[in-house]
């Protein structure tokens, strides 16, 4: 018995999340590796350089924006379902969340490709961060607002599982995996408040018409309330495959149930009052918010250097009951011929380079160094486009079976495809964070300037581009043999009762040990809703009392 | 309280017992039995390349003496 054969409804809903999620992979991936190609100028004949904002756009918003949150949903579907040991609710219900979304899905991504078609008034080449001034067809944001009301329905279809279950088990605690998914939703509630005043409050009617002008700091302001914790609502999901399934996948146990939780609740707690950190360079925002957001930043080190301790304590656990010996030898014992470890490990070891760049965008002087330069990116391919991107394909090789009843096939592909995104992304973000320093920008069709030069610290222009180029590719062939090996599993997998281990052993140090105070939700969700009032209000009032529609409203040096 | 919380109860394998069944665990070790320095010595790598990161920050930024981004 695995779970379809348990919650078959449960799993036909994740799988029909994974079928969405996959298709905006698929798409998304194929604008990444034009970019890559054409911004360094190994070839530019899929598109002309006019178009560059349209791809970036389709690239950001459906890998960042829409892969992420459907294969969220459809892990926590099937986590919820798992550890509560019930079906969703009402069926009906859950269906139409999912569909709600796929709409809004398919309502922004006709916005986005409407733009490659020869003049049509449909198009949305606004990126993902999509705030004025760039402007996009109402059809953009409506969809974008249908997901968001999707996703929101979600979580309520999760919490209602949650109630549910309450009432039949008034003393158990929380199950682990209910309790990372809930806590990851408080605080997606949290922060999402941002993008709705955003979307429906300014974009939509700006977009349609009804107002002409907009006060710029203000949505900007808005977004980006919404717009750091939305890296945590990606990331929350790998830390949920990592705690939760990794350390089995090693053969071990999880090392703690009490850190686990208080890791989620430090991220529900610190992920929204931190957005100022990405508006550093904006005038009209003054030093002493941005001191505050930089300092509540620093402290968000703090969970994820217990995450780094329990994920690798976890593991040697497993290492060394698998026989493993020594200060490193154990690392060897190690199941590194397993595609689902081996991808959330080298996802691990990504993330942990990402933190160096991390701190340097952290920082309010250094940050200046590499604003709006092409090592952004490099950063975040390294957090979300490899942390939480390789995390999900990785595990996927673990859940599919679960959810469709049939075995992997292609295992040695899918063994390669870990190792081919970790080497091309290696390539590629390195060169990404070098070319950065050199002051080479992002979002640039065609960064070179004629009588310009750009000096590198080290290496040489044209070798960063061929890095860039080179490792795109290999990202690109990695996700193509990802892709194959699902669609293979997924249509033609041996069937199997038992497709593969499901089991998840009790962690080491277990509930019984955790404080029952973690688990109380309504007192967590409280404290984040007031450190986010003392973070926001203020400014928030004093944009607004600039004049929400006032073009003229002079923003205000500190 | 059941065994497992994260394993639906109607599961014939009990919790405690998984490493019992599973072939490629030699030998099981408990909370008690389990030092973790393997993953201090991550750690302190880890710390370790940060700080020497930070140093070498010092050369990005002023080693030029002048602006890097801005000629
Ligand atoms: C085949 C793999 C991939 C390749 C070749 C690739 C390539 C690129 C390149 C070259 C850029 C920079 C474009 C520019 O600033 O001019 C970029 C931007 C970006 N990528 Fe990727 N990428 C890949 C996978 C991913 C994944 C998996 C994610 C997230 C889940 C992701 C998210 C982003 C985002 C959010 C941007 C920024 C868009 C913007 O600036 O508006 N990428 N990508
Ligand atoms: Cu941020």
């Amino acid at each position: 018995m695995t779970f379809i054969h348990k919650y078959p409804k449960a799993a036909k809903v994740a799988k029909a999340n994974f079928v969405v999620a996959f298709i905006a992979l698929a798409i998304g991936g194929f604008f990444g590796f034009v970019q890559a190609l054409h911004r360094t100028d190994v070839f530019r004949g899929f598109f002309n350089s006019g178009e560059y904002y349209t791809l970036l756009t389709g690239h950001g918003v459906l890998l960042a924006l829409i892969f992420t949150t459907f294969f969220i949903a459809g892990l926590f579907v099937w986590g919820v379902t798992r550890s509560l040991d019930r079906e969703p609710e009402n069926m009906s219900y859950t269906w139409s969340w999912f569909w709600l979304m796929t709409i809004g899905t398919v309502m922004a991504t006709v916005a986005i490709l409407g733009g490659l078609v020869p003049d049509s008034s449909i198009r949305a080449a606004v990126l993902y961060t999509f705030y004025p001034p760039l402007q996009a067809h109402p059809l953009f944001y409506i969809g974008l607002a249908l997901v968001l009301v999707g996703s929101w329905m979600a979580g309520a279809d999760w919490f209602w599982s949650y109630r549910k279950w309450r009432k039949g088990s008034p003393d158990e605690r929380v199950p682990i995996l209910t309790f990372m998914a809930l806590f990851t939703m408080l605080m997606w509630y949290v922060c999402t408040i941002g993008l709705a005043l955003e979307v429906v409050g300014l974009l939509i009617p700006w977009s349609l018409g009804w107002v002409t002008e907009i006060e710029p700091l203000l949505p900007r302001t808005l977004f980006w309330f919404f717009g750091h914790a939305v890296v945590y609502f990606w990331l929350l999901p790998a830390y949920y495959v990592w705690y939760a399934i990794l350390p089995k996948l090693s053969g071990g146990r999880l090392f703690s149930d009490s850190m686990t939780r208080i890791v989620f609740i430090i991220f529900l707690l610190l992920s929204t009052p931190v957005g100022y950190h990405h508006q550093y360079a904006d005038a009209g925002i003054s030093v002493g918010f941005k001191f505050y957001a930089m300092a509540t930043t620093m402290l968000l080190l703090l969970p994820s250097l217990i995450t780094l301790f329990t994920v690798v304590a976890s593991m040697e656990h497993g290492a060394r009951q698998r026989g493993g010996k020594g200060y490193l030898k154990w690392i060897g014992k190690l199941p590194w011929d397993k595609p689902a470890f081996v991808g959330c490990a080298l996802a691990g070891i990504m993330f942990a380079a990402g933190g160096f760049s991390g701190m340097i965008n952290a920082g309010m002087n250094i940050n200046i160094l590499i604003h709006n330069t092409i090592w952004v990116p490099g950063h975040f391919h390294l957090t979300v486009g490899t942390a939480v991107a390789l995390t999900f394909m990785a595990i996927t090789y673990w859940l599919l079976p679960q959810l469709t009843g049939r075995k992997l096939k292609f295992k040695t592909l899918a063994l390669i495809q870990p190792y081919a995104w970790f080497l091309g992304m290696t390539l590629m973000s390195n060169a990404m964070h070098r070319a950065g320093l050199a002051g080479v920008p992002r979002r640039t069709a065609e960064p070179q300037y004629s009588g310009f030069e750009f000096e590198p610290i080290f290496g040489t222009m044209a070798e960063m581009d061929w890095q860039i180029a080179i490792g795109g590719t290999i990202l690109t062939i990695s996700l193509i043999l990802f892709l194959w090996v699902v669609i293979a599993s997924w249509m033609a997998g041996q069937k199997s009762d038992k497709p593969v281990d499901d089991h998840i052993p009790e962690p080491l140090s277990g509930v019984e040990h955790t404080p029952a105070i973690l688990d109380n939700m309504k007192l967590w969700f409280t404290l984040a809703l007031i450190l986010v009032i003392l973070a926001y209000a203020f400014p928030l009032l004093e944009m607004v009392a600039d004049g929400i529609f006032e073009p003229g409203a002079l923003p205000r040096p500190s | 309280m059941p065994e497992d919380l994260s394993q639906p109860p109607e599961s014939n394998e009990s919790g405690k017992n998984w490493e019992e069944h599973n072939p490629d665990i030699e030998r099981e070790i408990t909370i008690d039995e389990f030092q973790p320095y393997g993953t201090l010595t991550l750690t302190l790598l880890y710390f370790l390349i940060v700080a020497l990161m930070w140093v070498f920050m010092y050369f990005i930024e002023f080693g030029g003496n002048a602006p890097s981004i801005i000629e």
